[in-house]
């Protein structure tokens, strides 16, 4: 896809709202995410974080609003679509395919697209040939995240951390066939770890985004993690937007800090 | 001997079937109480074929996969689109059955609830002929890309989905196929037995079908094909059995929910116990 | 003739309204279709077929009977099938196999015991019609349909002002949470179990007096199932107005078209319906959270 004018934004997502039953999750919400960058999504539990992931990647439908990736709208399309246009994501509770193993966890990404069934019943040279194309570009992910020891084992059986890499190891397989830019969306990475592992896992994100040139944005409490990694950070609350800036700014904006530790009582109008 | 081989044959062609289940309900993870109108449709297509017109065993056997693969689209383009509940789901594909046994009854070309008188064609080659050649390629279909996809959306829909599966695609295949499978039974069935009639096609087929699947084992195919043939053969063998069937299916059911959940070969294959490490 | 369409479609939709709320409370609190209602339903009538036979009582105690009875073998169904997996959180794939097999296994253990012969009760009912609306009816359907809405209208009664009732409500929103609360969860399932078990009870007493009594006469409640999902499964007045709406078109549709096509449209009906409101009329949204 070519372009007559530089992009702004990888990401944009435009007057996004979505009610549930009559409760505004996300209301009104509009953000970009700079492509290269890391974007850091924080607010207090229930801003509706959550809900945007779920809202880009098509889980949900908006009420309203419109979201773009790369100049192309995603706003009506269907998870899968939404995959192939250069989106991947993680989950805030880790949701692996338990009874497989971590190498073809990280293979059915790359399966999701290929040759016809036909194919499959006769187990033609081609197919065994893209079969193995798919395990060795799979390796290939395991082995930058340092996950390869594990391939063979069942991925229920890897410790929490691991599985989290794993988690992310898979989302990155769901954009090796793609051409053009690509969006990571971590959903509470650091979720249960201890500030040692949090550390840890900065890095490892920080590697990701430099072996594999994606753009990543991240829902996460550990704020200095975010201060640490993040290029510019969105803030919410009550499903909408806060603030908006880099992680310098947000830090002393008084705005935050309020929704964060208690609203101050304001004059009733 | 001629009993004997007559139940085997008998074993083998439903065997079939229950290799189409397997591969929906035990590797795609949705549940079906209606296949046994697809074996219905594949029975009374080829029989029909035969009957009226004379055609060839071997074109019989392909109108009615097909036609069973193609009816199934009927019932899963609208349910699989709409990502049912996969008890709605269930629910709405008995009633296809439903609608089916209904439609059988009252067309004059099937004969109606009669039944429909059809030539023996189905001999032990062309049984086991297909029972090999089905064996085979499903191992085939299950072993490629499409029965990883399949495992992975039986595991989790929602994370398959946002590995890029298309999620609708997957799971209308996975029917398609299984579908077909049951189709070639009932073909198999039809001109073996020399006779068929809608109610041979009704909810308690389809309830034998997956009572087969389940204690075979979820995400197994060597263990359903395993269960279906000692299901099939015992009642034949022990008589007396017979009345207690139907009992017995049930409380297995029941039992093999409680005390083991996985069947006999839950999420392995017979191969994987001669290896040194299970993967 | 309109009218008097109307009113014996009404007057079947309120036996479908009276089974299916036991699917809807079951579904409100364990989340599953419990496929062996229908078993239920079936083993009700027969209890009832026996105290009316063997023992001669009256109407109101064989209702009664059979409410106790198969209220009981509700709960004994859901201690021995359900609550091992309930308590391991097996899928709720596993909980409706279950259900499948306890079905089979019931229906099929009266066939191969008591036969499948068709058993009539004795007449409760002179055959006298009454008229409603200018359109005549029996006194049977009549009954039938006061009972069943009185039934429902007492059951959401108890549902919204007991104490059990809102412990019920309670369990229907988080069940983990209703546990922490210092809940006995197990006792309260027992109790939904129960209901259901109860209201399967008078809805095959119901069944067998106006039709008959036979192994499979269960078949009967794949309609009170569509007539849950209709309603929207888990809701009470989805139940009763899916079991009305049902009853109605039903008797619309083999008046005016074909009573071959009954049940054809039925399902048609249905998967129609749940395309356009999966979660039919009333029910709550299932959607997973992610």
């Amino acid at each position: 896809m070519s372009r007559d004018f530089p992009l702004a934004h990888l990401l944009e997502v435009r007057d996004l709202s979505r009610s549930f039953g009559g409760i505004h999750a996300v209301e009104a919400l509009s953000f970009g995410v700079t492509q290269g960058g890391i974007t850091g999504l924080i607010g207090p539990n229930g801003a509706g974080k959550t809900t945007v992931f779920n809202l880009i990647t098509g889980v949900y439908r908006p009420t309203a609003g419109t979201i773009r990736m790369n100049g192309f709208d995603l706003t009506e399309k269907r998870p899968h679509e939404i995959v192939r246009a250069g989106v991947s994501r993680t989950f805030q509770n880790i949701r692996l395919f338990n009874r497989m193993t971590c190498l073809e966890n990280v293979m059915v990404p790359l399966f999701a697209r290929g040759s016809s069934a036909l194919g499959a019943f006769f187990r033609t040279p081609f197919v065994r040939k893209e079969e193995k194309q798919a395990r060795e570009a799979a390796l290939a992910v395991m082995d930058r995240m340092g996950l390869v020891e594990a391939a063979h084992r069942p991925a229920s059986t890897l410790p929490y951390g691991l599985q989290r890499k794993l988690e992310i190891a898979r989302a990155l397989a769901c954009g090796l066939s793609i051409q053009g830019p690509r969006l990571l969306l971590l959903d509470e990475p650091a979720a249960g770890m201890n500030d040692a592992e949090t550390r840890e896992l900065g890095e490892v994100i920080l590697k990701v985004q430099k072996d594999f040139g994606v753009t990543m944005m991240l829902i996460e409490h550990h704020i200095d993690l975010v201060m640490a990694i993040c290029t510019h950070v969105v803030v919410m609350d009550r499903g909408s937007l806060l603030a908006e800036g880099p992680p310098q700014e947000i830090r002393n904006d008084e705005r935050v800090v309020a929704a964060y530790l208690g609203r101050p009582k304001k004059k009733r109008i | 001997m001629d009993y004997e081989l007559n139940v085997v044959m008998l074993a083998c062609i439903n065997m079939i079937a229950v290799l189409g289940l397997a591969v929906f309900t035990g590797f795609t993870g949705l549940f079906s109480l209606g296949h046994a109108a697809f074996v219905g449709i594949g029975a009374y297509t080829s029989g029909v074929l035969t009957y009226h017109w004379n055609v060839p065993f071997f074109f019989a056997l392909l109108a009615g996969v097909a036609a069973a693969g193609l009816s199934s689209l009927i019932i899963g383009i609208p349910t699989l689109r709409a990502k049912l509940r996969s008890d709605y789901f269930a629910i709405s594909i008995l009633g296809f059955g439903e609608a089916l046994r209904v439609c059988l009854e009252n067309l004059s070309v099937t004969n109606g609830a009669r039944g429909l008188s059809v030539d023996e064609l189905s001999n032990t080659a062309w049984i086991l002929g297909t029972l090999a050649f089905s064996l085979l390629v499903t191992r085939n279909f299950l072993k490629s890309r499409f029965g990883a996809l399949f495992v992975a959306i039986r595991e989790d829909p929602i994370a398959a989905e946002m590995a890029g599966i298309d999620l609708f695609r997957m799971r209308l295949l996975s029917l398609v196929v299984s579908a077909g499978l049951c189709g070639a039974s009932g073909v198999l069935l039809a001109h073996r037995l020399a006779f068929i009639q809608p109610v041979m096609f009704t909810l308690t087929q389809s309830t034998q079908l997956l009572a087969s699947v389940i204690a075979g084992g979820i995400g197994s195919l060597s263990g359903p094909v395993i269960v279906s043939f000692v299901f099939t053969a015992l009642p034949e063998m022990l008589r007396w059995l017979n009345m207690w069937r139907l009992p017995a299916y049930g409380l297995l059911l029941v039992l093999i929910m409680i005390y083991r959940p996985q069947g006999l070969l839950g999420y392995r294959e017979l191969s994987d116990l001669f290896r040194r490490r299970p993967r | 003739m309109f009218l008097q369409t109307l009113v014996t479609g009404l007057s079947i939709g309120g036996i479908y309204s009276l089974m299916a709320v036991g699917y809807s409370l079951i579904f409100s609190i364990l989340s599953f279709s419990n496929f062996a209602h229908g078993a239920v339903i079936m083993l009700g009538a027969y209890i009832g077929l026996a105290l009316a036979t063997q023992l001669h009582w009256g109407l109101g105690l064989v209702v009664s009977g059979s409410v106790v009875g198969a209220g009981l073998l509700s709960v004994f169904n859901e201690r021995v099938a359900y609550s091992v997996l309930r308590r391991r959180r097996a899928p709720s794939l596993f909980l409706m196999i279950s259900a499948m097999g306890c079905s089979v296994f019931l229906e099929n253990m009266v066939y191969a015991t008591i036969g499948s012969r068709f058993y009539a009760f004795p007449e409760f009912f002179k055959r006298e019609v009454v008229g409603v609306w200018g359109s005549s009816l029996s006194l049977l359907d009549v009954f039938a349909f006061t009972v069943s809405i009185g039934a429902i209208f007492a059951l959401h009664l108890f549902i919204t002002q007991t104490k059990t009732g809102i412990a019920i409500r309670a369990g229907v929103s988080d069940m983990t949470m209703c546990s922490l609360m210092g809940v006995n969860t197990d006792r309260l399932i027992s109790v939904v179990f129960f209901l259901a078990g109860a209201f399967a009870g008078v809805a095959g007493v119901f069944l067998g007096i106006k039709y008959f009594v036979y192994p499979t006469m269960g078949w009967v409640t794949n309609k009170a199932y569509i007539a849950a999902v209709i309603g929207g499964l888990g809701s009470l007045p989805g139940a009763l107005i899916g079991g009305l709406i049902l009853g109605v078109l039903e008797t619309l549709v083999s008046t005016y078209l074909s009573s071959v096509l009954r049940d054809v449209f039925s399902f048609t009906m249905l998967i129609a319906l749940l395309i356009w409101l999966p979660n039919g009329l009333m029910g709550r949204d299932t959607e997973e959270k992610v």
